[in-house]
């Protein structure tokens, strides 16, 4: 049976990251050398360019192929919103930012590219690597981390109502 | 006059990337869209109902059509003031396991032609074997949406298709109709 989902899927995902991470660097520009968004931009259209090669040989390329390289391109996109996390925390020693970047972009993003990836290899097994996970599973996990964001951003907007229930328990 | 030459010159730095990268996303999603509807073709498969020849397809001169897709008789005669019948002058065949939901209907007006004054009945019945139980409604040859009405055929069955022609008193031998029948397939399962 054909996958709903094509393995360029995944570069797709993969350009929207470095979009978002450009964006994201030119916000944070005193933070970051200048040319950063600007290669992000190059990287995303790198990958535009990847899906107009993958169009044209899309009978040449087998589906093992195309899900490879688009994997390596999304893994490199991933490599890259960590390293700017690492680039903020570790060498500019902005660690309040670097987890704030960490809560808000890398973990969702790290979690929505695993929930992309085991769906997709759960609807066509291309790889031995990646376990088959079922989708039910999947989209119980998906809710279950959308429950706890919404915890997250209440506890955030207010904290003292949450202490002070708290403390009432103690 | 500074900041405010920096922050012009920041968000138009910002403006200058969100639309680049506006751009650029939308195109990526188009080529992905059109790359999703090349993918997914319309494949050609053996369908799972078909006509085949029966106990008295020879005399009705009966041929089936490339992969069993239509049946054409080219040998059928009726006799005047008398009912002549064909019991099985063919098949449709389910090869499919499951169920398939099947009507056989004399569509509209124009799927007669010839001398169709000169009948004075033609109906076609649906059987489960020659002679055998009837399967649906009886077919009125000459009555626009007249049909056997939707039946479900069981998987791996043959049901026979029975022709009864009665030609008037006056009718010659030299009378002929021309009818046309069709098979609706609905809601054929998949593999």
């Amino acid at each position: 049976m054909p996958s709903l989902l094509l393995p360029e899927m995944f570069v797709l995902l993969g350009i929207d990251v470095f979009l978002a991470i450009s964006l994201l660097t030119c916000l944070l520009d005193k933070h970051f050398p200048t040319a950063v968004p600007y290669l992000y931009q190059m990287a995303a259209i790198v990958g535009f360019g990847h899906l107009l090669v993958s169009k044209g040989f899309m009978s040449l390329f087998g589906e093992h192929m195309r899900f490879w390289y688009s994997i390596i391109y999304l893994v490199v996109a991933l490599a890259n919103v960590i390293a700017v996390n690492l680039y903020l925390g570790v060498s500019r020693k902005l660690w309040s930012l670097a987890k704030i970047l960490f809560g808000g972009f890398t973990f969702p993003i790290s979690l929505m590219f695993s929930f992309f990836i085991f769906g997709y290899v759960t609807l066509t097994t291309p790889s031995s690597l990646f376990p088959e996970v079922p989708m039910g599973l999947l989209c119980a996990v998906l809710v279950g981390c959308t429950f706890v964001l919404g915890i997250g951003v209440f506890v955030s907007i207010r904290p003292e109502m949450v202490r002070n229930r708290l403390e009432k328990r103690r | 006059m500074d900041v405010r030459k920096i922050l012009h010159s920041r968000w138009a730095k910002i403006s200058t990337l969100l639309i680049t990268s506006m751009i650029i996303a939308t195109a990526s999603a188009a080529v992905y869209n059109y790359m999703y509807m090349e993918s997914f073709g319309i494949s050609a498969k053996a369908a799972k109902v078909t006509f085949v020849s029966a106990a008295d397809s020879v005399a009705a001169g009966f041929t089936a059509g490339t992969n069993g897709t239509y049946a054409y008789f080219n040998s059928m005669a009726g006799w005047p003031n008398a009912t002549r019948t064909y019991q099985a002058a063919c098949g449709i065949q389910n090869s499919h396991t499951a169920s398939v939901t099947i009507e056989l209907k004399f569509d509209q007006a124009g799927d007669w032609s010839g001398d169709t004054g000169q009948v004075d009945s033609m109906t076609v019945v649906l059987r489960d074997s020659a002679g055998g139980t009837q399967q649906g409604s009886t077919i009125n040859v000459g009555t626009a949406g007249s049909s056997t009405t939707a039946i479900g055929i069981p998987g791996s069955t043959t049901w026979v298709v029975e022709w009864n022609i009665k030609w008037n008193a006056n009718a010659q031998g030299t009378h002929q109709v021309s009818v046309m029948l069709t098979l609706i397939v609905t809601g054929e399962p998949g593999e």
